[in-house]
């Protein structure tokens, strides 16, 4: 017998009600919390822009992103690798035996869509370089840079150039893992110089910067356009 | 009013609203976006807090990146259990099987995924 999918959401009742209400309540004491914080602002602004100079780069929030708070960022990298690791996790063993293709179809890529791609591929990998050299001194970075990359790739998909098996071969693997690798490797190469872990030393800092941004932006296109590709399957990633 | 504080109470408003959607909502991909506007509030009193006083701290706005992409994660993985649960079970919301006096009987169009 065929269930439709949906649950039903409830009608407004005292329960909604009461969380409703709940909810107000905790707005209203956050927003008395934030009208009864003293005007002076408490903040780092002024440490960071004492102790730029050191970082290597010239925008705060990329000097404190990769710099100041490097342990922060090299933890985000673990946490995007974990969800990449925790969905493939979810997928059934018989998945991982489908032949690349792509699920849209077998038949060749149409002709407006890759005259479209033609103009609008080498324009997002230019605007995505531009963004990772940007984000230097401006706002911009590797991250940025990666969500572009990512967004080609899906684009690819979309037009059927590249297949739609989500789980990638060893090289999208790797690819996944350099940043975060070649991150952590960075920041151990600080230790036998006598600083801490991620401490750069201020003359290397922005070479040594600019190399785990390159990394991470190859991370970031890889994991996020693999986390698009969804849950692999046994119909080879079709939905 | 000051245009910081306007921004911190339209967060803080998001994150209530969204805590209400979070708590009552049973289909999952309505929660799992409700977790989303939910991080989007709180992204918002992060910009808002950091730009009191003129001069903006690079602090919590090198957070919000960090956070942007824990959420991207979160919500990846969050999708990918509502999958797979809808892919074993046919259903996409928590409640017990049976106890809304349907057969507990696996979604036929389930199956072939």
């Amino acid at each position: 017998m065929f269930r439709p999918v949906d649950p039903p959401e409830p009608r407004f009742g005292p329960v909604e009600a009461l969380t409703g209400g709940a909810c107000l309540a905790l707005f209203g004491l956050l927003a008395w919390a934030a009208l009864a914080l003293p005007a002076a602002p408490v903040g780092l602004g002024e440490a960071v822009a004492e102790r730029l100079p050191e970082s290597g780069l010239g925008n705060a929030v990329n000097a404190v992103l990769l710099n100041f708070r490097a342990f922060d960022t090299l933890l985000e990298k673990a946490v995007l690798l974990l969800a990449l690791v925790g969905l493939w996790a979810l997928a059934p063993g018989v998945a991982w035996r489908v032949p690349p293709g792509n699920f849209l179809t077998e038949a060749p890529p149409e002709p407006q869509l890759v005259l479209l791609l033609k103009v609008l591929v080498p324009l997002s990998l230019l605007a995505a370089l531009y963004l990772l050299w940007l984000g230097a001194d401006a706002p911009g970075g590797a991250f940025q840079a990666g969500t572009v990359i990512a967004a080609v790739a899906i684009l690819l998909v979309l037009g059927r150039i590249l297949p739609s098996t989500s789980h990638g071969g060893a090289w999208p693997r790797a690819g996944a893992m350099a940043g975060f690798l070649l991150f952590a490797g960075i920041g151990l190469a600080c230790l036998p110089l006598g600083r801490a872990f991620l401490d750069f030393p201020p003359a290397i800092a922005k070479p040594l910067i600019l190399a785990i941004e390159a990394g991470i932006t190859l991370s970031v296109a890889v994991t996020l356009f693999l986390l698009a590709g969804g849950l692999p399957s046994r119909r080879g990633g079709r939905p | 009013m000051t245009q910081p504080l306007l921004y911190s109470l339209c967060g803080l408003a998001l994150v209530a609203l969204a805590l209400h959607a979070f708590l009552t909502r049973r289909h999952l991909v309505r929660r799992i976006i409700a977790l989303n506007v939910m991080g989007g509030g709180v992204f918002l009193v992060f910009g808002g807090m950091a730009s009191r006083g003129g001069a903006v701290d690079p602090v919590p706005q090198a957070l919000v990146i960090t956070g942007i992409v824990v959420a991207v994660a979160t919500t990846a993985l969050a999708l990918a259990l509502a999958l797979r649960l809808f892919r074993e079970t046919g259903r996409i919301d928590l409640d017990e099987p049976n106890d809304s006096g349907a057969p507990d009987e696996p979604n036929p169009g389930a199956e072939a995924r």
